[in-house]
């Protein structure tokens, strides 16, 4: 072998360790991201969680409003009347012990994003990462595509618009 | 202002709760013949079958929004006087000025109180 073919050999030597610690490195940053983790313990939680917040603050408004309608629609006067919302009052009380509940497991919510927040910071700082063309899936691109088409950004978006700012826009468009 | 309360209402929500007040708020206004739908889709259906004298619509449902349904009501010739509010959360300025193209009636951004609704529907069947 000549001497520039060992020369060759080595640098070929010394860029494929280079390579192979960098994947060890990447592979420690991976692994540190605690993938299995964040599905079972964060994520696949969090998807009950939610579901429950849903059903509990949807039976509190249905109490909240058959307590209204109960005693709007009651013909019921005097004792007896106050006795009615007396006893809708209770139910009321009651129905608003869903938010010790809800509000708990919201905190968990959040506490699980923060901590997949955390966890992928610290991994895009580990390996110098850069935003690229993002590749999105076709259910993502569907919702965004229809967000898009037909103006959908939900309540209290930036530039949203009080009543009152409303109600003047309405005016001045004539 | 005095109110026709005797004219048919069309609630239009895919959240069920929000129909449910809405519509006891209509009742406390005095409105009896109010029905509702669950999108735009349904409620086209609806408005095809009977004569309503408001039609009172959320904007973000699926699959026909109410931006869509408002579009449909007013490009149709035996709809497009039937007075229109939008109740919604979405409250960009575009999205007022969009709606206010489309030739909404009014708009109320949720969340609204029923001093608000009474106002609205006064303004646009007040006679």
């Amino acid at each position: 072998m000549t001497a520039s073919g060992v020369e060759q050999r080595q640098t070929d030597r010394s860029d494929l360790g280079s390579a192979a610690a960098y994947i060890a490195e990447l592979r420690m940053a991976i692994n540190g991201l605690g993938l299995l983790d964040l599905a079972e313990r964060n994520l696949g939680t969090a998807h009950a969680d939610i579901e429950d917040v849903l059903c509990q603050t949807r039976k509190a408004a249905a109490v909240m409003l058959e307590t209204a309608e109960s005693l709007l629609g009651s013909c019921a006067t005097g004792q007896a009347y106050k006795s009615l919302v007396e006893q809708r009052m209770i139910g009321l009380i009651e129905a608003s012990g869903f938010q010790d509940l809800t509000g708990q497991r919201l905190c968990r919510i959040v506490h699980s994003l923060h901590a997949i927040e955390e966890r992928l910071r610290l991994f895009a700082a580990h390996v110098q990462a850069q935003d690229g063309e993002l590749r999105l899936g076709t259910h993502e691109l569907a919702r965004k595509a229809r967000a898009m088409e037909q103006m959908l950004a939900g309540p209290g978006a930036p530039g949203a618009m009080t009543q009152d700012g409303i109600d003047e826009l309405m005016r001045l468009a004539g | 202002m005095a109110l026709d309360t005797s004219i048919p209402i069309l609630v239009v929500d895919d959240y069920q709760t929000m129909v449910r007040i809405i519509k006891n708020l209509l009742k406390q206004l005095g409105f009896e013949d109010v029905d509702d739908a669950a999108d735009g889709a349904a409620a086209l259906g609806k408005l095809k079958e009977k004569k309503y004298g408001l039609v009172i619509s959320d904007w973000n449902m699926e699959p026909m929004s109410g931006y869509d349904l408002l579009r449909h009501v007013r490009s149709d010739d035996g709809l497009r006087s039937t007075p229109f509010i939008m109740v919604t959360a979405e409250s960009k300025t575009e999205n007022v000025i969009a709606a206010k193209k489309a030739g909404v009636n009014n708009y109320i951004v949720k969340p609204f109180n029923a001093q608000t609704l009474k106002a609205k529907i006064e303004a646009v069947v007040g006679t």
